[in-house]
């Protein structure tokens, strides 16, 4: 059985683009053959932006994808893939498997949308961005112009930062002339690769915007309810088994790159002071407030997850060595 | 036959009133993007609605001129061996062609292209991380827009492609000449 | 059946090629193949009826959400203005008067000129037609034959694309996540260099036929007296223009592709300070960008209707096992990888080829090493580079070939399609030899970037 998967990142990017290529074969080979998913480069049969749509009406058969990509159609999206000073993989893992998390993005979204999501991936936290000068206060970043991404755009819409939106070149050069004083990209691993370090100097960490996200496959569920128990099975086993697998080489390959970008490269890396980072996290507070009053499924949600961290926080605490 | 130019010259308006819509639109355009270049080099003014709000408009500047041009015969065509064909013959084969096949083709993108609108409707879809521009429904609606303007391009064409072969008499050019502004 | 299916990518293809030559209009033939064949495959059980549906998908996120190709109207825009406000005529006509003693001088002039025009054009669309309009007539009248005259003003207008800014570098680059300046810069000395080896092809063709390109008569004294004033006017309105859209994106105002608007606010002012914007003017100047818009979008918008129904009857399946099937070592690929994509030319745009092609040949080339021939962290760019020339062809190849349409769509009944084609073959080869000359010394592309942006 073929079923076209439009991924939403390319092969070459590893990470990122590549586990979807990895993991149809793994399902190659589980099912002797029988189930091969056909993935197609990003934009080969639909653009990122039209995917969700695509997969609901069943013209695509499944898609190599971020859930947050449906923010547009599903608000609360970002809580399911990543989110502001949202929980490590452990947390958010127990949260999405037995806290509620996938159980509630099925109820969401399976009979509305029709589509099924698993998740397949996980990515590590991502940089908070490379800026071109030192951000040392807070007034530092009034007016700082910052190509920012999602849920993250409007917290630093609080902290006066004009968020910019702008496809990946036009942002490296408009970082690169001073258009712009800010982007954020990606983890050490994929700024080095796509050459960040040309653009911009000063490094921040730790990506508060971006802490652990899942990447998922969704399937029409037409599709899905035609698959067997069996060959269902075995998608979701590969898919966890490569939740895993994926965890580990995200964490395993950030070092060097980092190294190599300070060594040779010139990159400085800095923290963020805890003034900023706290101002950060208030400043989230206040848009989750904001969005959880715009959108019930978002209340829901963001309370279901504050709840399971608060209960979570009791044993990570007598559990785990400090 | 007056009847079918009267229809082909109230559809010829409406394609010219879309067209018109779209020059005044580059202007719009043009003035969006200096006012986002200046005002963030130099007013901290923000940017992230203007950005989306400038592919909103070149995507209709892109989309709604369609069928004027093809009243104008602005399309361009291949006549490298079209010459071994009569006229007769090549009005008549542009004739079944649009009407047969081309028309047909747009009322498909029509019809799916306002389901596709309607589902950015229904669902309420706006920008991601709801900073950009809401109503998706709307900018999407150019799709099945553009679509219908086409069709009323190509029956334009086709009935005055008609009337070119059934009475010359009073039809000697089947395309307009008349530009986008004179009356 | 089972037969008809295997074939159908291939006779669609020929249905394309019949359908483009009983001079329809170009989309108007796109669309009718595509249904035709769209109905077939939903007979065959290729495709289903909901899969139509992509079609208006494909069209909204591949030509209306597309942030890279807003710089596509606004380029227009402000080419048509520059025709319309005579600014462009005004170079044209004194490059002309400079180069009247030189053989060809006329055809030397417009190539200057498309050089010049490409430095603040990032889409051939604009330079075509203002390079058309303007210079065409002159040149037939002039008595230059027509396809030597066709032949110079279709490769002078689509010099735009290789020479910094270019959508389609923007495009490319972020299809590839590459650093956008890197290619700008590793683009320019191979686009100089084409112009240049123009020039002495058509210096060297019209001593050896001068009776293809006639010499006007000489300047009157009249006409000598204050050429050098004119030329210094004539070459600064333009110049500014260049200024304003490169010198946006260097200093740091303004991305790439908000540069196309800055490009056309220029031309406004420019023309409102020599005098010459009326109501009349901004008229003609939004009548003539929004047929060519039309023109290009229209061919965008049923192509990428035409290739999803290709990709759906197996298409695509057909050039990516041909890429794959073929045990090649490096060369041998780089190769395969440069003719693949120059015989897609003759038949796709260039979104589709790069859409088609660039995810497949990515990851192959992340894995070529070319050893002392070029540095790993420069083969991507060179590699991209070679691309863009590549694709700068399919601009000029018939039968689809953008550079050829845009400049049939503006020159009406002026000349015929036969020539067109007849003329660009000498370019086409030439632009072949520019590029074998790129894979053979990569220091034209790379040795610039090096010096400019360092490591
Ligand atoms: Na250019
Ligand atoms: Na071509």
């Amino acid at each position: 059985k073929d079923i076209e998967m439009q991924s939403i990142f390319p092969q070459s990017l590893p990470l990122l683009g590549k586990p979807a290529w990895d993991v149809s074969e793994r399902v190659d080979t589980l099912t002797a053959g029988g189930i091969k998913f056909d993935v197609k480069a990003p934009g080969e049969i639909v653009s990122t932006g039209e995917v969700w749509d695509s997969v609901s009406t069943g013209a695509v058969e499944s898609s190599w994808y971020s859930i947050g990509f449906a923010e547009g159609v599903v608000p609360a999206a970002p809580l399911f893939t990543t989110f502001p000073f949202g929980p490590d993989i452990k947390e958010y893992a127990a949260w999405w498997y037995y806290g509620g998390g996938q159980d509630k993005w099925s109820e969401m979204t399976e009979s509305q949308y029709n589509i099924k999501t698993i998740h397949c991936s996980t990515l590590v936290p991502e940089a908070s961005g490379w800026f071109r000068d030192e951000i040392k206060t807070l007034d530092d970043l009034k007016g700082k112009k910052m190509r920012f991404f999602g849920l993250g755009a409007s917290v630093m819409g609080k902290m006066g930062v004009e968020a910019q939106s702008m496809g990946l070149a036009d942002t490296m050069s408009a970082l690169n002339t001073g258009a712009i004083d800010s982007a954020e990209l990606g983890f050490p691993f994929l700024d080095n690769m796509v050459g960040m370090y040309d653009h911009a100097k000063h490094y921040y960490f730790p990506g508060w915007h971006q802490q652990t996200s899942f990447l998922s496959v969704i399937i029409n569920l037409d599709t899905w309810n035609d698959l067997s128990d069996q060959e269902r099975a075995i998608i979701e086993t590969a898919c966890e088994a490569q939740v895993l697998k994926t965890m580990a080489e995200g964490e395993a390959v950030q070092l060097e790159p980092l190294a190599k970008m300070q060594a040779e490269n010139g990159v400085i890396v800095h923290e963020w002071p805890a003034e900023i980072l706290d101002a950060y996290e208030s400043a989230w507070t206040e848009v989750a407030a904001e969005k959880s009053a715009a959108d019930a499924d978002f209340k829901s949600t963001w309370e279901s997850i504050q709840t399971f961290r608060k209960d979570y926080s009791e044993w990570k605490n007598i559990g785990y060595l400090k | 036959m007056h009847t079918s130019l009267k229809i082909a010259s109230a559809l010829t308006t409406i394609c010219d009133w879309a067209a018109r819509l779209a020059a005044v639109l580059l202007f719009v355009l043009v003035g969006v993007i200096m006012y986002d270049v200046v005002g963030r080099k130099f007013f901290s003014t923000g940017s992230f609605k203007l950005q989306e709000l400038e592919w909103h408009l070149h995507g209709v500047i892109a989309v709604f001129a369609f069928g004027y041009a093809y009243t104008r015969d602005a399309h361009v065509r291949i006549d490298v061996i079209a010459g071994k064909m009569t006229p007769r013959f090549r009005l008549w084969l542009e004739f079944w062609v649009v009407v047969l096949l081309v028309i047909p083709f747009f009322l498909f993108i029509a019809w799916y292209g306002y389901e596709f609108a309607a589902r950015a409707f229904e669902r309420g879809e706006g920008a991601n991380g709801g900073r950009g521009l809401p109503h998706r429904w709307i900018i999407k609606s150019a799709v099945p827009i553009s679509a219908i303007l086409t069709i009323a391009g190509c029956t334009a064409v086709a009935l005055r492609i008609l009337a070119t072969l059934k009475r010359p008499d009073l039809m000697t050019q089947t395309f307009l000449e008349r530009g986008l502004w004179k009356r | 059946m089972e037969t008809l299916t295997e074939f159908l990518p291939a006779i669609m293809f020929l249905s394309l090629i019949a359908g483009l030559f009983t001079a329809l209009p170009v989309p108007i033939v796109l669309a009718a193949v595509t249904l035709i064949f769209a109905i077939i495959a939903l007979a065959l059980g290729e495709m289903r009826f909901v899969h139509l549906s992509l079609v208006p998908t494909r069209i909204y996120g591949g030509v209306i959400d597309n942030a890279v190709l807003v710089a596509a109207p606004m380029f227009i825009f402000m080419g048509v203005v520059m025709e319309k406000t005579r600014i462009a005529e005004d170079l044209l006509l004194t490059l002309q008067k400079l180069l009247v003693r030189v053989p060809g001088g006329l055809a030397l002039a417009v190539v200057l000129m498309g050089t010049i025009l490409a430095a603040a054009t990032g889409i051939i669309g604009a330079s075509v037609v203002m390079l058309t309009v303007m210079a065409l007539p002159t040149m037939m009248r002039a008595g230059y034959s027509a396809p030597l005259a066709t032949g110079t003003v279709a490769s002078a207008g689509t010099l735009g694309i290789l020479i910094p800014p270019s959508v389609m570098l923007v495009f490319m680059s972020d299809l590839l996540s590459l650093n956008l300046a890197k290619v700008f810069v590793a683009a320019f000395l191979p686009g100089l260099f084409l112009a240049a080896i123009y020039l002495i092809y058509l210096v060297t063709r019209s001593i050896l036929r001068p009776s293809e390109t006639p010499v006007p008569r000489a300047l009157t004294t009249d006409e000598r007296t204050g050429l050098w004033r004119e030329a210094l006017v004539s070459v600064s309105f333009p110049l500014i223009l260049i200024i304003a859209v490169l010198g946006s994106i260097i200093g740091g105002f303004a991305s790439p592709t908000e540069a196309s608007g800055v490009g056309a606010f220029a031309a406004l002012f420019l023309g409102l300070i020599r005098g010459r914007i009326t109501w009349n003017v901004l008229g003609e100047a939004t009548d003539s960008s929004l047929r060519t818009i039309a023109l290009l979008f229209f061919i965008f918008a049923t192509a990428t209707a035409f290739s999803y129904i290709f990709r759906k009857v197996g298409g695509d399946d057909l050039i990516v096992e041909l890429a794959r099937s073929l045990n090649l070592g490096d060369w041998a690929l780089l190769f395969m990888m440069m003719i693949m994509v120059f015989v897609l030319g003759f038949f796709f745009d260039w979104i589709e080829i790069t859409l088609i092609l660039l995810p497949i040949f990515a990851p192959i080339v992340d894995l070529m090493d070319l050893g002392d021939h070029i540095a790993k962290k420069d083969l991507v760019y060179w590699f991209t580079i070679l691309v863009a020339v590549n694709l700068q062809t399919s601009f000029l190849t018939p039968p689809f070939g953008f550079a050829l349409f845009y400049m049939k769509g503006a020159a009406g009944n002026l000349v015929e399609m036969r020539d067109i084609y007849r003329g660009i073959i000498p370019f086409v080869l030439l632009q072949v030899a520019v590029l074998f000359i790129l894979i053979w010394q990569p220091e034209l592309a790379m040795w610039l970037p090096s010096k400019v942006l360092g490591n």
